[in-house]
């Protein structure tokens, strides 16, 4: 007694009606974020592989070939065991390019129209059987279910409830870019019934049908050879060609690659799914043998591949039998619009989409590409159903999926090409799948259309059909593949192309020969219309942080690739290629074959984590020496030969006040003065060295030597290089304000030996005039000269005594350097200012004057007592003839970490801005002529270095401040 | 430069034992041992326990920032 076929269509729409709930409500957020994203939902998704095939058919093929069936599941365990050498550099690929699907991958990896569009026809063929299965399975399990054939309208409205699902929450989005959370939670769903159904089952199975696991296994045992006979076909050929299979199907499936890799949220994920979505396999697995002995204990006389459905209605559990149908059609559905999307996909960006835009600028864009989506994936599931009404399908269900993997194996070439071989092109892999789909076609496709056509027969060979599909298929790929690579050269883009899958993340390394945003807007523009340029460009320039207005190569060729991946992302690879190489008056595109070395830097800056052995080591020493280079104290400035910097390291930022950001991509004019046109001039010169080059940046002059060197092309990058020049820039200003104070002092010290030498000379003959001059009044006799004489030689002695003050002056002066070499002592120069206010006080100038001390109780610093109350004497004494009467001086102390500083600050007019550099200079005097020696204070400034400090005038509002720096006493020294 | 083998080198040796135990000579000789139906099981839950162990182990290295 079967189930009521109207009933049965209510369950599924129900059940269809269900998926929909779930997913929308996956929309709107109401599911929680942390069950969406969890990595529990998205390996019960990667459960789109156990299609109704394994639902139904996987005990079929247990009854025919023992546990063949398995190897179904255990090649696909291998692929997720080698996930890191397999699944995530395909993941990591399609993340990084926005590869959406198997022909964009491949059309990624092997450039041109033709992989796409080569990959996506024959995908189409090669899924068409699997879709029309699904149909199949469910339309059978209904006629099972019902004990009634039923009317095809039945598989129609089937078709058409998984082309609404596909089309309102697989191609709700725009494009394919953006994630589906909703499909994605309900494919979950739908591979969690699956498991329940089967689990349960198999529990009935065990439990009901035998009564208890020992009964089964007892039956099991009593019949003659029938376990052995599930082991049997491991000797088999089959066993491995199976195994093959899936381990291929694990990354070659439509459906796998867009759960997998397109719908992935999270990297991670894929560690979870790893081993979970094996157990998930083996659990499915695990009820398959039981309810292959139940259907064999019951002696169902139907076909195997419903054993399951059969058992239940057969002890009369209808419930049972509605819970595994729903099973069944949750395999199927989520196969079929899995499997559209993903085929949807591949057509719009390789048929439609070229074709599309070689006609003509499409108007609203995106809305076309959405409601193409949506044809496609009517059209494709219309192509299922078509192919499963035409086609006479004789083949068990394992059968018609077997046929879909063997298509999807052929693509195995290409991606191993992908992921190790460097040298594979797209020649190679287009002559091998048209190879291996011909071979495809002739044995498996042919005998399905025609029953007069047995290639098994026709070859005579002792094997399966599989086995030698399999064997034949991938060899003459393999073979044309390995050969059409070898006879022919990978283009440009295919080299890039296989260094971003085999190595690091990044596309062509050329430099963009765009100027500005604009070139990329009008290129999109001419391409997709105004609309989608001004969305895609605001976009990625969101996305990467750039202004409208960039004018920096190094920043717009970031734009290029981030353009370049959206629009793969939106188009395919193939098209978004070709759309950014539509430069206005050129054929080149917008980059450049010259390599971007920013660009490569970068890459090499993400990848660092991901680079091990060789690599590893040569890129600490990239690193190493570029921070040798970034660290150097000395300002060193590449420029490529186009006249751009690439260098400009951080002593040529801290020099010229120039930021790396603003200096690189910049052309040495585009610099701002002085320093652009100083080392443009510089530049273009002849000269290889240039010294003592002034600069005038802001208040301060800086003189820096100059020197340049060309640079070979053997260190430039590969292909185009970047020769040029390196310009290294030594800025020698506080070595010139050096050697003037050296210079200086040098000059001191001559006039101190000229004044000593002059001061004894000058001294002895002074002597005799003084003692002449003291005697000539008792030499006259005149009584009426000798007042007069007297009076003249007073004068003489005076004007002496002028002399000889002068001449003291002089040998002070030229002795200061030589007291230095006494030993110093600890003196307490608070001792010594107020021991030399009391002397300059005895003076008759300073009695209308203040004099205001502020000192430490105590300042000790080591050196000579009379020579720094010479010091303190002079200034005293010249602050007191600058001040007017009534003024007050002020002496003020302080000690300042180890230093003492002593100020004294008059009230007098100040020291003129043009002769301050002069003050210390001997016998500079600005006093009137007679009044001064001009020696006080070089004298004192001499003092002061003599004993390690500094003498210095400091600024003031008025008047004039000079200050002593001493450095303090050290009782430990 | 650390020489330690790393998870994705484990994976490598868990493959290897995967292929050796379903896919080697060796099946000549259990196929024909008159097994239990769910041996066949066995093995493949042996290799996921292993994955498993493998990724915690590799989890647990991130984590300390190995």
């Amino acid at each position: 007694m079967g189930i009521d076929l109207a009933f049965l269509f209510v369950i599924a729409l129900s059940y269809l009606g269900l998926l929909f709930v779930i997913a929308w409500c996956t929309e709107r957020g109401w599911l929680p974020d942390r069950l969406i994203r969890s990595p529990l939902v998205y390996s019960l998704s990667l459960g789109v592989y156990a299609t109704s095939w394994t639902y139904y058919g996987s005990v079929g093929l247990a009854d025919t070939s023992g546990y063949a069936f398995i190897t179904i599941y255990l090649g696909l365990t291998g692929a997720f065991i080698l996930g890191p050498y397999l699944l995530r550099p395909l993941l990591r690929l399609c993340r990084e390019h926005q590869l959406t699907s198997l022909a964009d991958l491949l059309a990624f990896r092997y450039g041109g129209r033709a992989t796409g569009f080569a990959v996506t026809l024959f995908m189409l063929f090669g899924i068409l059987p699997y879709i029309s299965l699904q149909i199949r399975a469910v339309t059978e399990s209904i006629q099972v279910l019902s004990q009634r054939a039923p009317p095809n309208l039945l598989a129609l409205a089937f078709c058409a409830a998984i082309t609404g699902f596909a089309i309102l929450f697989g191609a709700r989005h725009l494009t394919p870019r953006e994630k589906h959370h909703g499909l994605v939670v309900a494919i979950a769903f739908e591979s969690a019934i699956k498991l329940v159904a089967m689990v349960v089952a198999g529990l009935f199975a065990v439990t009901q049908v035998f009564d208890s696991p020992m009964a089964m296994s007892q039956w099991a045992d009593s019949q003659p050879g029938m376990v052995a006979e599930l082991y049997a076909p491991a000797t088999t050929g089959l066993w491995p060609t199976l195994l093959l299979l899936s381990f291929c199907a694990a990354f070659t499936l439509p459906r796998q690659y867009h759960m997998t890799f397109t719908e992935n949220e999270n990297p991670k994920h894929l560690n979870t799914a790893y081993w979970l979505f094996p157990l998930y396999l083996l659990i499915l697995n695990l009820p398959i043998i039981p309810i292959l002995f139940a259907g064999r204990y019951l002696s169902l006389s139907m076909d195997a591949d419903f054993y399951v459905l059969g058992m239940t209605l057969t002890l009369g559990r209808e419930w049972l039998a509605i819970l595994v149908f729903l099973g069944g059609l949750s395999a199927a559905s989520a196969m079929m619009i899995v499997t559209t999307l993903a085929l949807s996909s591949m057509c719009m960006n390789h048929f439609l989409l070229p074709a599309a835009l070689s006609v003509n600028r499409p108007r609203d864009f995106y809305r076309r590409l959405l409601w193409g989506r949506r044809l496609v994936i009517a059209a494709i599931i219309a192509a299922g159903y078509g192919f499963y009404i035409i086609i006479e399908l004789q083949e068990g269900l394992a059968s018609l999926g077997l046929i879909s993997f063997v298509a999807a194996a052929q693509l195995l070439p290409g991606i191993i090409g992908l992921l190790f071989w460097a040298r594979a092109t797209q020649a190679g892999f287009i002559a091998g799948l048209s190879g291996g789909a011909f071979v495809w076609f002739f044995l498996l496709i042919m005998p399905l259309m025609t029953n007069r056509f047995d290639p098994m027969q026709w070859l005579s060979l002792d094997t399966d059909i599989w086995t030698l599909t399999t064997t034949a298929t991938l060899s003459i790929n393999g073979l044309l593949f390995v050969l059409g690579s070898l006879l022919s050269r990978p283009s440009e883009d295919e080299i890039a192309a296989s260094q971003a899958s085999n190595e690091y993340a990044g596309l062509a390394s050329g430099a963009t020969i765009a100027q500005s945003v604009v070139h990329y807007r009008y290129a999109l523009r001419q391409a997709l219309g105004s609309e989608v340029a001004r969305d895609e460009i605001a976009r990625a320039l969101q996305e990467t942080g750039i202004g409208k207005k960039e004018t920096r190569r190094s920043e717009l060729r970031v734009l290029h690739e981030r353009l370049e991946r959206n629009l793969t992302g939106l188009l395919g690879p193939t098209l978004a290629r070709e759309i950014l190489r539509r430069q206005p008056g050129s054929h080149d595109g917008l980059l450049s074959n010259t390599p971007d070395a920013r660009m490569l830097e970068r890459r090499l800056q993400t990848s660092r984590e991901k680079m091990r052995g060789l690599t590893k080591q040569l890129d600490d020493l990239r690193q190493y020496l570029q921070d040798v280079l970034r660290q150097l104290p000395l300002g060193v400035c590449s420029i490529s030969a186009n006249g751009q910097i690439y260098i400009w390291n951080s002593a040529m930022q801290t020099l010229t006040g120039i930021a790396e950001r603003d200096a690189y991509d910049k052309t040495l004019e585009q610099l701002e003065a002085p320093w652009g046109p100083l080392l443009a001039d510089f530049a273009r010169s002849s000269d290889d060295h240039q010294f003592r080059r002034k600069a005038f940046p802001g208040d301060r002059p800086t003189t820096v030597n100059l020197h340049k060197a060309d640079l070979g092309a053997d260190i430039g990058l590969s292909a185009g290089a970047l020769p040029g020049q390196v310009i290294l820039m030594e800025d020698r200003t506080d070595l010139d304000k050096l050697e003037a104070e050296l210079a200086h002092n040098e000059r001191l010290a001559s006039i101190g030996r000229l004044a000593a030498g002059v001061a004894h000379e000058i001294g002895n003959p002074l002597t005799g005039i003084a003692s002449i001059a003291q005697n000539l009044p008792d030499d006259i006799e005149d009584s009426h000269q000798k007042p007069l004489i007297q009076e003249q030689t007073d004068d003489i002695l005076t004007q002496v005594g002028r002399i000889n003050s002068i001449v003291r002056s002089l040998l002070t002066f030229s002795h200061a350097d030589a007291v230095a070499e006494t030993p110093y002592e600890a003196v307490d120069v608070t001792e010594r200012v107020r021991e030399a206010v009391r002397l300059v006080s005895l003076s008759p100038d300073t009695r209308q004057l203040n004099i205001d001390i502020s000192m430490p109780d105590s300042a000790l610093v080591n050196g000579d007592a009379n020579l720094l109350m010479q010091v303190f004497v002079n200034l005293i004494n010249n602050a007191c003839h600058a001040s007017p009467a009534g003024s007050t001086i002020s002496i003020q102390g302080s000690v300042q970490d180890s230093t003492l500083v002593v100020e004294t600050i008059d009230q007098g007019s100040g020291v003129p801005p043009e002769v301050r550099d002069h003050v210390f200079e001997p016998f500079f005097t600005t006093k009137p002529v007679g009044q001064g020696t001009g020696l006080g204070l070089s004298l004192a400034y001499s003092i002061v270095a003599n004993h390690n400090g500094r003498l210095r005038i400091g600024d003031s509002e008025q008047g004039t401040r000079m200050i002593v720096t001493l450095p303090l006493h050290d009782s430990n020294s | 430069m650390s020489q330690r083998p790393l998870p994705s080198d484990h994976s490598l040796l868990i493959f290897l034992l995967a292929l050796f135990l379903v896919n080697s000579p060796l099946k000549q000789w259990w196929s024909a041992l008159q097994l239990p139906w769910y041996a066949m099981y066995l093995p493949w839950l042996l290799i996921i326990v292993l994955l498993a162990l493998n990724l915690r182990r590799q989890k647990r290295n991130t984590d300390r920032g190995d």
